[in-house]
Parts: C-alpha cells; structure tokens; sequence
C-alpha cells in the first residue's frame, strides 16, 4: 500500500531525502508531496557566490536545476505550507490545497539573521540566503564603490568574494576578532585574514555596526560602527548568521529547541510519531547544525526510517567544512578546537607562505579527532576521512617539509 | 719551548690542560686555583647541596702528569711587559702563553640583609662554589632566583627533604629561556613537587631566617641561596689593560688584544656571546688546546641548548642566535597537551630549528637537540618527531571502510570496488558511486585512489637484479 | 656424525647425515643452539657441492689468466718465489694472513710455519677486524680474554640482558633462544631485528655508544645504583673512573648520542633491579677507532653494577667467526703465542721456542696488525709476498678498493682456499684446501669451549688440508718435515703443549676428552685427576695478579670523521642473517642468495627523498674513499642521519669501499661502524 510522504521544504536537504528515499525503495512504497517556498526546485546553495560572479551558463544551470522526472513525486513549486495539523494529519498550503500525510518532514531551513540595528532595512541591505538574494545584490551592485558585509562567518566570506568578483571595495565587520570564529583558530584566522586583506578586502575585527545611515531619498549611504567611526558605502550585505525557521512547527504545536529549531531525537523525530524535522529547521537534541552535511546525514537517517530500516541514527556532530574563496583555501574538521578532554593539538604554521596546518589528536597522539587548514586545505578530504582513526598516513600536501619538495 | 700559565682551576681550566696534554703537549704547565679544593664540576653542585653526592665525588678526574697545579693561589696582577704573573704570597710565574679561565662570580642581589660585615651573612649562600654546597644547615630554604639554577636547586632539596620556597621575580620560572606555556608548566610541576613558588615577587629585605617580599610577605629561609645569575671576572684582565666589555673580550682563536694572553670559559666574551656554561666552556678549551699544539681551528660558537638536569622533567630551549641559513622559509611547530603537560613550540627556518621550546617530550627532546646542534633539518613528519614515532611514509592508503565522499557517504573500499569493476576515472567512479557528485571537496582524494590503483606494480625487479650482478662480479684484478 | 656448523661463534651442534650420497644437515640438541639453527646453518651442506669448487692448484700464467695446474709445479714456484723474495728484501717481506674460521690446529700451525719456516715477523689475521678491541679491553680488565667467560646456557636464567652493538636475532639466531625469557635492553643506532624484541632500545649516534656507556655509569654513580661492596672487594680504579664518569651527565650524554635522558635512567635502572643481569658487547660496540676505549666503559658499567664474576650475571663479548675465540689463542696474531702469550714476554718466547725446538731468539718481535700489514703490501717497506688462509680481505677489509690495489702490486699472491673468492681471483697461486665437514680438528667458541670437528665426507680428489699444504710447503723451505705434522690430533698434542701455562691452556684437553662427550672451557691445565675445565671464569678472583677487575679510565672521543658539509650521513655496516662475512661461502647457496641476492642500504625516508629516490632504487653511497652501489630500502625507523649496509657483497656493492682504516691505537681495529657518506641516485653503468 502507498503511503503519503508530505515534504515541506525543498532546499538541498529536502532534496536529498527524497533521493535517498527513492533510491530505497524497491517498489512504490511511498509518494511524495513536496511544497517548495520558492518558485524553483532545490539549487546548491553553497554555489551562490559562483551564481554572482560565474557567467550566465553557471547561471542558468542554477537557476534550472534538472529534476528527474518521478511520477511518485509532487514537487509543488512556489507553494509554501501555511498550517498543519498534526491531529488530522493534514497540512494547508498556499493556495487553499490540503495534502493529508502519512509522514511529515520539516525541512523549512533557516532564514538569515539581521541584526535590528537602525536602518537595517533601508534601501540597499540585503540579506545573503537565496538566489533572489544574489539576484539583487548583483543589480545593487556598483564597481569601484564601497560596499559593507556584516559578518565574517562562511557566508560573509562567499558574500565579500562575491562583491569583491562584481568590482567593489569590500569591507567585512566581524564582531569578534577572527574570520570564521566557529571553525578557525586564532592563528588559522590571521592566515586566512592575511589573504583576504591581501586581495584588497578591508577586514574590521572586534566592532559592530551600530546603525546604517541613509542619504537623500532613504537609501544606504553608509556605515556607523560602535566605537563612533563611520564608513561610507552604498551597499550593506548581512550575513551575520542564520535562525531556524520553526515557526510552522510552533503553531502546529511541536516543540521547539530554547535556542530555536524543531526539537527532534537522534532519529530526527518529533514528539510526534508521524513528524521529522532535518536540516537547519532541526535541533537535535537542542542543537542546529547549519551546515549542508549535517542535514545530508539526518535526511538519510529519516529516509532509513521510512523505509522500515530505522536502526541508523544521527551521531554526526561534524561540523566539517572547506571554504575556497578569493583563492583562499581553509578547511575545518572534526574537534577542530580540541575540546575532547585529554586531546593533543599540533600545529604547522609558515607565515610567509600563509599556511597553516592543526591535527587534534585524542590523548594518545595518534588517533585523529580534528584539525584545521588554511591556505592551503588540499589535505582535508584525506584527513577527513581519517576522523577518527589513527592517523596512519600523511596526507598529501599537509605537512610543510614534504610540501616545500625537498 | 711553551710555557703555559693557566689563572683558573674550573672546568674550563681543567679541560684545556687535559685536551693539551692529550694532543702531545709536554712542556710545562702552570694551573693557579684560587679555591682551596682541587678542580670540581660545578654541574654536579645541586646534587652535592641537596646530599645526594659527597663533596669529594664531585671532584674532576686527575690532571695529566706534569702539570704544576697549585690551589689558593690568588693572582693579583700580570705583568703583560716580562709576561709574569703575581700572586699575593709573592710567587711569580712566567708565562709564554696565559690563559685566563677565571670564570665567573655569583651575583648577589642588592637587598638589605643580605650582605654582612663586608661579606654575606652567614646564612645566604651564593650557589656557585662548591664550599657554598656543603653543610646545609637544617630548616626551611628559600632560593632567589627562579633560573635553571635556581629551579634545579630548589627541586634538588625538595628531594632531600628540605622545605623549599622559590621566589622569582618573573611570571614564570627560566623566563629567559622559556616560552610562557612551558614556564607555566614547570611552575605547575614545582608546586606538585612541593616547592612554595612565589612568582612575580621581589625580596626587599633579608632578616635572620625571614625574607621579606615587596608586597610584605614573609618567607621563612633559614638558609637563603642565591640564583640570581653570575658575572665574568675580568678585575684582572681589566687591571692588566686587556680589552673587557661584558667579559674578556677575544677573537676566533680566543685571544685578547695581547697575543700571549687567551681567555676561555664564562670569563671570555666572543662577539655576541659571553657566559653559557661549561659546554661553551669546553669547547673553547679543546679548541684552544688545539690552537696551542699547532692546529688551525678556529672556534665556532656553540649553540646554545638551555637543558633543565633533574630526572623527572624534560625540558630544553634551544637557541641560535645567527641561523647559518639566514634566508629560506620560515615556520613555527607547535604541540600543546595541556592535560599531558606537554609542550612544544619550534620556530624553524629553511627546516631547521633556530629556537625552540620542548617541554614533557623526552624523545622529542632528544632528537630535536641533536638536530639544532648539527644544524640538520627536521624530518618531514614533525608531528612523528615530537611524539617519537617512526614517520608516516606518506604513500599510504586509506582504510577501506574510510569514508571518501561525505557528501554520498562512499568508503573507499567502495571506490576500489567501482575501480575493479572497470571504473577507471573520477567521472566513472562518480557516476557508479556518486563520490565526489556532492559538493566535490573529495575529489581529489579518488583522483589520488585512482591514480594509486593504477600504478604500476613495483619496478620491474629482473633487469635491474642483473644489471647488477653485472656491476658486482667480482674484483678487477 | 656429530659435529658443528661451519659459520659462525656460536658453533652450534649439527649432525651431518648421508642420504643419497649427499650430506645432510640436522639440528643436534646442543647447549648453544638447543636443537634450533639459522638458515644458514640448514643450507651449510650445499657449500660442500658448490660447482665453482677449487679442486686444482692454479697458477696465474703469462697474460695474467689463472690456470689449472699440478700441486708439485704449484708448491715448487711459491717456495722458489718465497726464497726469492725473502733473499733479496729479508724475512719480514713475507706476510701471513690468517683467518677466525681457521681450527685451531691450523691457526697454530700457521703462526708456527710464519715465526720459524718464514721467520717473519708480518702475520696477522682478520680477527683484527673482529674482535680485538673486546679482547685488548678484556685482558685489561679482567687480565684475560674470553669471549664469555660463562657458558651460553646461563643467559636464559638471567632477568636483564643489556646488548651493545649486537644484533643476535640476525647473526647468530639461535642464541635468541636463551635470550627469550630476560628482558632485553639493545644499543643500536638501527631498529634492528634484535632491537624490535626488546624492552627498551636505545638508539645513539653512530660512534658515540662511548659516550653512552660513560653517562649510564655516570647514573649508575649519582643515583646510588652501584654495587659498593663489590667495588671495595674486587675491583681496583673506581676512584678515577667514577671522577670521568661523573662529568657525563645524563643530559650532556643525550646531546652527544641523541638517546633520551629517560631511557638511560630506565636502562641503568633496570639493570640494577634485576638479580641476574648480563651486559654482552658486539661488533656495535667494538669495530671503532675507540673500540677498545668503548668495551672499556662498557665493563666499567659492569663492574659497576658488580656483574662480572658473579654466578648467573656477567660481561661478555659475542665473538663473531666460528673460531674467532681459539684463532686468537694460538699464535695467528701479530702480537701473539699459543695459548695467549704475548711475543713480547721473554717467557713466552723461551717456553714456545722450546716447544718448536728452535732457539728463542730466533722468534720474530710483533709484526703490524692486519689493516696495517695490508695498508704496506707491495711499498717500499712492505711485504712483496702475502700468504691468505681462509679470508677474503678484497671484500672484508676497510677501504677495500684500496686494498685491492695493495694485494694487486704485489710480486707473489698466494691463497688457500675452497671457493674461487674475491681475493683467491687476484693471487698468482691458489692453493685449493678442504673445508669443514672434510677435516678433523678443534673449534673454541664464544664461550671458551672446545668443541670437535668431524670429517663426514671424503674431499674432492686433488684437494688437500691446509696442514698438509703447510707442512709441504715448510719441507720445500728447508724445514724438518716432523716439525709440520699434518694430522690434526698431532698438531693439537703439540698446540696442548704450547699453551700450558698460557692464560689460554689447553693442556688438559685431549680429542679422547672431546670425543667422550665432556664440555670443557679453557683453562684446563693438564692435571692428575683430569682438570674439569672452567666454564665460568672469575668466580673467585680475576686473573690479574691481585685478582682484582681494573677500571680503566676512559674518555669518549668523537668519531674519526664525523658527517657534515658535503658528506652529511653516517654510514655504518653490518650482517644480515643469510649471509656470512664476506659472503664467499653463503653467496654460493641458493637459499641463501635468493633471500639477500644483492647488496643494499637501508634508509630513512626523507634521506631517500632527498636524493630523488624510492624503495627499490638503486643509489649510489660515498665517501671520501669510494663509492658503493646499492638497492635502496626505505626504513622509517632509522636515524635520519645514518644510513646502513650489510658487508657481505662483492663487485660494486661492497660496504667495504666505503669504511674508514682510522685504527684503534691499542687494537688496530678499523672504523667499520661509522664514516661519512652522501647519497645519489645511482643512473646506471654506461
């Protein structure tokens, strides 16, 4: 018998579980119903800044993202879910349509984070999450003028490389005193400073912007930081971090995490039998993830579940990520700041060259726990597959003498 | 015919006479100790002080026959015109070459108290002479002066039973030779061994049996020992006209501004470099033994290696003040386990190490000392240094069940698996496995997996087994 | 039949059995070997069939080309060449070069045949290269020499095993089987074979295990680990010693030799802990220009520790030739007498003369030691003629290139031989002679023990005994033909003779003794009830006259040449288990060449990478004296400054051209275990 699977959401997440749902099964078990905010199927979100600096073929090839086609699944474009009701087992969508399910999974994102500063919203802030994010802030923006991203996280990076590819000045405020403070240490984050400043992006640690002040007519004009000084430009991106959006959920009446996020066990299940949540909408056990991977996991260990496999469950806390902008390579994995009790760090760094290389290791020297990259990160795919095990071989790459080709 | 005087009677003095007698030198020789026991090895003096070793054992090995040695024998004078020494009793020596090893005094710090009728109270004790070890008096201890010395004597009692404080002025013990996380965690080991350290404290005042710290604090020192360094003798060098500036200053072949006048030991400054113990030491006698017996060395400054001599810690800081390689790229390597008490952080230049600081790596240490004293690089895998281990050979393979692609969670059996099956590129594999179809981050390792499974099987060994056996047969009469 | 294998110190028990006309080798429950043996051991047989046997005496002929010739033609022309030589330059331009393979009786009748048929002064043996400086640091320490002066089967009741420079479980690998039980502590700048089994290793710098031995003393003194009352009541010399040791202190040792402070302690420490407790030094520890000088602090350690002379703990040195231990005893040396008499004690002289039956003025003084007797072959003061019996210097020798070209400028090789070796295709004579398992005779092993050796097999026809050749060439010199006897037994009546009342004597020894089965360790004075020999040596008192051991006062010095500059890596050679010394005997065993058939140099990895080179390369290693060619193997457990390379090959890939001839001043040992050398991609011959 076909059961109804209702999707809400189709991001990269989303999209993987019903790929891995598909490639499951062996007859048709389940039927899909996907309801997508936007008004074109999933995209690689991670390629965002390719879609503002690469040329219109990457372009279009984002914008149209082959979607293969299933009879078994109803993707419903442009249609965001308004109301669920988890008693009936049914879900409203835009438009009036009532889908009944058999399973529900919450894979609604996260929104961007705007700090409520005065002027947030003027004329020429744009937040940095979609494709129509990206579409906008190439219309906005101007070669040779000033432009201001607030936060030096992942995302502020691709966003300053982006304006930087489109011809602007870049100046990037990042609150605390190092670039990608989530992932980097602070040696990590002074090579990676290094470049950046390098390529002719003005990087402002340790401040805030306090407001974003407007010129005639409203619009953007510049900047004023907490300290007083001021800054001007005519185009302000915040990507300053993102919220999980469980807003749906809270009306339906699920719970949801102190810090926000659908509270889900390790199954990446809800109170409700019936309900998951994965992705960045999801807290496992009090914690969202926002990153790609950690959702690709928890869309597998649903899709386990439905197909009757339930025994996998979400263990991953990695937070693994390389970053390539601007030339910059960086990478960040595992226990990348050692707090496993006992752990060992080593650390390579050679400043002329802007590179630098960590291992954290468990108490006994050898098994891998984590590390850290940048400059060059061509050995994370092999340290990343390492995690967890003795670090037996050297990844090419990793280790500076082998590298300097004596 | 070459008379030698030697002024002096420590190890610098006593390596010199032994490296001249061994390279041939038979003409006379004059060694003048201005201490009453014979030559001794100050190395050895915190074992002596905390009674681990009798005074008498610590004795150097006799001098070669022949050499005239005389001990309270206080020079007073040279006289550089008729090359003759005074001494205070009115014995002269006439000299063809004199060397001066007149070592160094301890520094007494000016805190009131502490001096005594001219000399020093009786129970402050300068650790710097063999006379300054013996007897310790019971009750408790204090050391001023948190140096090697210092730390090496206070564990040394500690050990002996004393009560120990160690009072330094600086945030960390050997802060002129350690870095802040190594000095952290040798106080930390101080005070697991029982020893009060007070760091960052001044003595202001010594009364009978209590030191007085600035901020008012008193610390019990029925014995007070003085670690607070030391200084060049040079009032005769000085007296007798010969260059001084910070020690008695010589060239590459130890020699002062007077050609029949050498200077070697803590008392001799070369270029930059003055003081530094007894290896420093060592190395000037045996190259100036050289010198005198018809050799062309030169001396070479000796690296500086800082090494702590106690037999629980492992503790090195390695220094060389103008690297030899003077360009190439530079590198710092560091490894921190705090909860291991752990440390090490090496700055490297063209992959040599130039300064570094080991701490609670015994291995390491070791291997790492050798390195810097022969100016070798470091080994490729310096995290296999610090810890001790043989190097990762580099061209290993990953484990099988090692995820390749996190993305579509492909193990690297899984890509051997495609491979074999007749996979044979990145786009095949991806196509049979999805790995590297995500967000492409691993490609490069399948490339490598790929790039392994295809390569040959080691060099054909046949021909090149009888290529040499060509090469090999036998001897060409 | 019983007997002994043909290799190496350990001689362990084999019984030789015919099947199908050939022999067979089988593994004898002795005491040394326990039933076991190495791979060499159970391929020895083959070398009795080699194709390449010498069976015809061959003489060089005009053009310079070796051909067969008959024994009368071969004697005659060494003899009339001899006399020439000897007319027109003296005695002393004839020089022997004996061997620490050759039996006893042969090791003495050759020292016999050089003092009084040649009556030359130039005769040493290859011993020199192996074990003399443990034996000059031997006897003055204990006031004699033997190479273990406790039997084999004491090791495995021992707690610690300390072994400097020695790498047992590849040269003698039975003798592992009594080292399975202590605990083992190994010296060696390689993670060698032995080292892999330990419990601790420690891993100096080549050429500074002086400097280790005097800072494990040093321990041993400051951490009050010694053994006074031993000190006060056996020994003689702590005084001064203990003023050296005291000046290498752990942490200056571990600047010097690389080897952790900690694992010095441990290892003094664990010796000292344990009740029974050995210190064994190998050719590690001994083949340096302070070869001596290293033993010496070695056994300084012992004594400090109060081993030696103790039942169930003791020093001892691992001899490494099969009859290394009774080669030395019987006159061979340059500086030697049977039964360990030294030529130059005026007692010695008359109690031999008289044995000989010659005048004792008629005895040479000392002649040169081996590296120096070859260094002087064919120049103006040298010997114009040189007489080998069982060695092949042309490989083993230090700076064998040069070598070679010292054995090829002279007027009259001659070399006695079973195999066509490296050094046998230079000579003008070869002189083709019997091999173990074809004679009768005595072995002494490691352990003082006199063992028998049996022919089983008929040698070829046209082959004789070195006895034989000795006495026939002796008679063609003019001597009295009973002076040579050629039966064994009558040759050791005579050497038992010789050495009674030497330090080695084995006057109480007799093959009707031997043969019965009985274990006897010299010194076995002939006495009335029958002397049971002394297997364990210095229980009560040791053999110098106040029966006190000697410290000796030692100091390390630093390597003759030390890498650096252009030569930045140390070399140091070894064996490897297939092989013996110069491999002229187990390089004609298949078995044996298909597991090492070529030379190699083991490497760190980043040394390999550094030259451009991989595993299975083949590189190219000199130093200032010659270059070797050899198969790289990548060892990431090596020292990244050193390198190593077994000996044993010939052609190009001998280790040899390498090493350095600095001599030790007291034994004339060479440098074999460390010189400087540089890596290079080896491109291939044009």
């Amino acid at each position: 018998m076909t059961r109804t699977l209702v999707l809400i959401g189709h991001g990269m997440v989303g999209k993987r579980l019903i790929e891995a749902l598909r490639a499951g099964e062996h007859g048709n078990d389940w039927r899909v119903v996907a309801l997508a905010e936007e008004a074109r199927p999933a995209y690689d979100r991670t390629l965002l800044s390719s879609y503002l600096t690469g040329g219109d073929a990457e372009r279009s090839a984002l914008l149209t993202p082959s979607v293969p086609d299933d009879p078994a699944v109803r993707l419903m474009l442009g249609t965001p879910a308004v109301r669920v009701k988890p008693g009936r087992r049914v879900v409203h969508a835009a438009g009036g349509e009532r889908v009944g399910y058999d399973a529900l999974v919450f894979a609604t994102g996260a929104r961007p984070f705007v700090p409520p500063v005065p002027g947030h919203d003027r004329p020429g802030c744009f937040a940095y999450r979609t494709l129509d994010d990206a579409e906008r802030v190439r219309r906005a923006a101007r070669p040779g003028r000033p432009a201001v991203v607030v936060g030096g996280g992942v995302l502020g990076l691709e966003a300053a490389a982006a304006l930087r590819a489109l011809g602007m000045r870049v100046h990037l405020v990042e609150r605390s005193d190092r670039l990608m403070a989530a992932q980097l240490d602070a040696a990590a984050a002074r090579v990676l400073a290094a470049f950046v400043a390098g390529l002719g992006v003005r990087v402002h640690h340790a401040t805030t912007v306090a407001s974003v002040d407007g010129g005639p007519g409203g619009a953007v004009r510049g900047v004023t930081f907490a300290g007083g000084a001021t800054l001007p430009a005519g185009l302000i991106v915040f990507a300053a971090g993102v919220r999980p959006r469980d807003e749906l959920a809270t009306a339906a009446g699920l719970t949801v995490a102190p810090r926000g996020g659908i509270a889900v066990d390790d199954r990446c299940r809800t109170a409700d039998p019936h309900i998951w949540a994965i992705g960045d909408c999801a807290a496992v056990h009090g914690r969202c993830y926002g990153l790609v991977n950690p959702g690709y996991r928890m869309a597998e260990v649903v899709a386990a579940q439905l197909l009757g496999r339930g025994g996998k469950t979400f263990t991953g806390s990695d937070a693994s990520v390389r970053l390539k902008v601007m030339g910059a390579d960086v990478a960040s994995f595992g226990d990348a700041h050692a707090r496993t009790p006992g752990a060992v760090e080593f650390a390579q760094l050679d400043r002329a060259a802007g590179r630098y290389a960590k291992l954290v290791l468990a108490a006994d020297g050898r098994t891998l726990l984590g590390g850290i990259l940048a400059g060059d990160a061509r050995a994370y795919p092999t340290l990343r597959a390492m995690l967890g095990r003795e670090l037996t071989i050297m990844p090419p790459g990793l280790l500076a003498g082998a590298a300097s080709g004596r | 015919m070459t008379r030698v005087v030697v002024v002096g009677a420590g190890p610098a003095a006593h390596r010199f006479v032994e490296c001249l007698h061994r390279r041939g030198h038979r003409d006379p020789v004059v060694m003048l100790g201005a201490e009453r026991r014979p030559p001794y090895n100050r190395m050895l003096l915190a074992s002596v002080l905390a009674g681990a070793l009798p005074a008498e054992a610590v004795t150097l090995p006799d001098l070669p026959a022949g050499v005239e040695a005389y001990r309270s024998a206080t020079v007073t004078s040279i006289d550089r015109a008729t090359r003759t020494v005074h001494l205070d009793d009115g014995r002269r020596f006439r000299y063809d070459a004199l060397v001066l090893a007149t070592g160094a005094r301890a520094v007494v710090p000016r805190v009131p108290g502490i001096r005594w009728r001219g000399g020093l109270s009786p129970q402050v004790r300068p650790l710097r002479t063999l006379d300054s070890c013996v007897a310790l008096g019971p009750g408790p201890v204090c050391v001023l002066g948190g140096g090697v010395l210092g730390v090496e004597a206070a564990l040394a009692l500690r050990r002996a039973g004393h009560r120990v404080t160690l009072v330094h002025r600086h945030p960390y013990p050997v802060n002129r030779h350690l870095d802040a996380a190594a000095g952290t965690l040798l106080a930390r080991h101080l005070a697991d061994r029982g020893v009060d350290v007070r760091l960052e404290r001044e003595a202001v005042r010594y009364d009978e049996g209590l030191l007085v710290l600035r901020d008012g604090e008193t610390v019990a020192a029925n014995t007070l020992l003085l670690c607070a360094g030391a200084r060049p003798r040079v009032e005769l060098a000085r007296a007798a006209g010969l260059a001084v500036a910070g020690g008695i200053v010589v060239d590459d072949r130890l020699r002062t501004d007077d050609p029949h006048v050498y200077a070697i030991g803590d008392c001799a400054r070369y270029g930059r470099e003055s003081g530094g113990g007894v290896a420093r030491a060592w190395a000037q006698a045996e190259t100036l033994a050289a010198l005198l017996t018809g050799g062309r060395r030169r001396y070479e400054p000796v690296p500086a290696v800082v090494r702590l001599r106690d037999p629980e810690l492992s503790v090195v800081a390695l220094d060389r003040p103008r690297p030899r390689a003077a360009d190439g790229r530079a590198e710092t390597v560091t490894f921190t386990d705090p909860a291991g008490r752990r440390h090490a952080a090496l700055e490297v230049l063209a992959g040599r190490i130039v300064r570094g600081v080991l701490y609670g790596l015994p291995q390491a240490t070791a291997a790492a000392t050798q390195l810097f004293d022969r100016d070798l690089p470091l080994p490729a895998d310096r995290l296999a240094l610090l810890l001790g281990t043989p190097p990762r050979t580099g061209t290993g393979d990953l484990p099988d069940d090692a995820v390749v692609c996190f993305c579509n969670t492909v193990t690297r059996a899984g890509i051997v698996a495609a491979w074999r099956r007749g996979c044979r590129d990145r786009a095949a594999l991806g196509e049979a496995t999805r790995a590297g179809t995500g967000c492409g981050t691993c490609v490069a390792e399948v490339d490598r997996i790929c790039e392994r499974l295809g390569a040959e099987p080691a060099r054909g060994p046949a021909t090149e087994t009888g290529r040499l056996l060509a090469v090999g047969s036998g001897v060409t009469p | 039949m019983p007997t002994h294998c043909p290799y190496c110190a350990l001689q362990c028990g084999t019984r030789l059995a015919l099947r199908d006309g050939a022999v067979r080798v089988e593994a004898d429950d002795f005491p040394v070997n326990l039933g076991g043996l190495c791979r060499k051991g159970w391929t020895a047989a083959e070398v009795l069939t080699v194709p390449d046997r010498l069976r015809r005496p061959r003489i060089r002929a005009a053009g310079g080309r070796q051909v067969d010739t008959d024994w009368d033609t071969a004697l005659d022309t060494v003899a009339s060449r001899l006399r020439a030589i000897r007319r027109t330059h003296g005695a002393d331009a004839v020089a022997v070069l004996g061997g620490g393979g050759l039996t006893n009786e042969k090791a003495y009748l050759l020292g016999k045949f050089a003092r009084v048929a040649l009556g030359t002064s130039q005769i040493d043996y290859n011993g020199r290269f192996c074990m003399s400086s443990a034996a000059a640091a031997g006897n003055a320490a204990f006031g004699v020499d033997r190479g273990l002066p406790f039997p084999v089967t004491d090791l495995g009741r021992a707690d610690v095993v300390m072994l400097a420079g020695a790498n047992v479980a590849e040269t003698m690998p039975p003798l592992m089987r009594h080292l399975a039980t202590p605990k083992l502590i190994v010296i060696d700048p390689r993670r060698s074979r032995t080292a892999e089994r330990a419990a601790l290793h420690l891993q100096p710098r080549p050429g500074t295990d002086l400097a280790l031995a005097l800072g494990l003393a040093h321990i041993a003194i400051v951490d009050d680990l010694t053994d006074r009352a031993y000190l006060r009541a056996r020994t003689a010399g702590y005084e001064q010693f203990a003023k050296r040791a005291l000046t290498w202190w752990p942490e200056r040792v571990e600047r010097v030799t690389g080897v952790p402070v900690r694992d010095q302690r441990a290892a003094v420490r664990m010796m000292r802990a344990a009740t029974r407790a050995y210190l064994l030094t190998g050719r590690g520890a001994e083949q340096h220009s302070k070869g001596v000088d290293t033993v010496a602090a070695f056994i300084n350690l012992a004594l400090l520790l109060g081993l030696p002379g103790r039942e169930g703990s003791g020093y001892g040195c691992l001899t490494g030739q099969g009859n290394g231990q009774g080669g030395r005893e019987h006159g061979q040396k340059a500086d030697q007498l049977p039964g360990y008499r030294m030529i130059t004690d005026p007692r010695a002289r008359e109690h031999v003369a008289g044995v000989w039956g010659v005048p004792p003025e008629a005895l040479p003084g000392p002649g040169r030691g081996a590296y120096e007797l070859l260094d002087a072959l064919g120049t103006e003061s040298g010997p114009r003629a040189l007489l080998v019996f069982g060695t092949n210097p042309a490989v083993s020798a230090p700076r064998a290139g040069h070598v070679a070209d010292r054995l090829a400028a002279l007027d009259l090789l001659v070399v006695a031989d079973f195999v066509p070796s490296e050094t046998a295709t230079l000579a003008h004579v070869v002189l083709p002679v019997t091999q173990w398992a074809e004679e009768e005779g005595t072995m002494t092993n490691l352990e003082g023990r006199v063992l028998r050796r049996r022919r089983a097999v008929a040698p070829p026809p046209g082959v004789r005994s070195d006895l034989r050749v000795l006495h026939d060439l002796a008679v063609r010199l003019g001597e009295p033909p009973e002076r040579y006897p050629t039966d064994p037994r009558d040759v050791f009546d005579e050497l038992r003779r010789a050495s009674r009342g030497g330090r080695a004597d084995y006057s109480g020894i007799s093959y009707e003794r031997l043969d019965a089965g009985e274990a006897l360790h010299w010194p076995c004075p002939e006495t009335p009830g029958g002397h049971p020999g002394t297997p364990r040596l210095f229980l009560d008192r040791f053999t110098h006259p106040d029966g006190r051991a000697r410290f000796v006062d030692v100091d390390h010095r630093p390597p003759a040449e030390e890498a650096g500059g252009d030569r930045p890596l140390y070399a140091t050679t070894g064996r490897v288990l297939g092989h013996y010394q110069s491999g002229a005997q187990t390089r004609r065993v298949a078995e044996l060449r298909r597991s090492d058939p070529e030379p190699f140099v083991e490497m760190h990895p980043d040394t390999a990478a550094g030259a451009g080179l991989a595993d299975g390369d083949w590189a190219r290693v000199s130093s200032a004296r010659g270059t070797a060619v050899a198969r790289v193997r990548v060892v990431p457990t090596l020292r990244a400054d050193t390198v190593f390379l077994p000996f044993h090959f010939p052609g190009a890939g001998r280790a040899n051209l390498l090493t350095n001839p600095a001599l030790d001043p007291v034994s004339g040992m060479p440098e074999f275990k460390v010189c400087a050398v540089r890596v290079r991609a080896y491109r291939g011959p044009t």
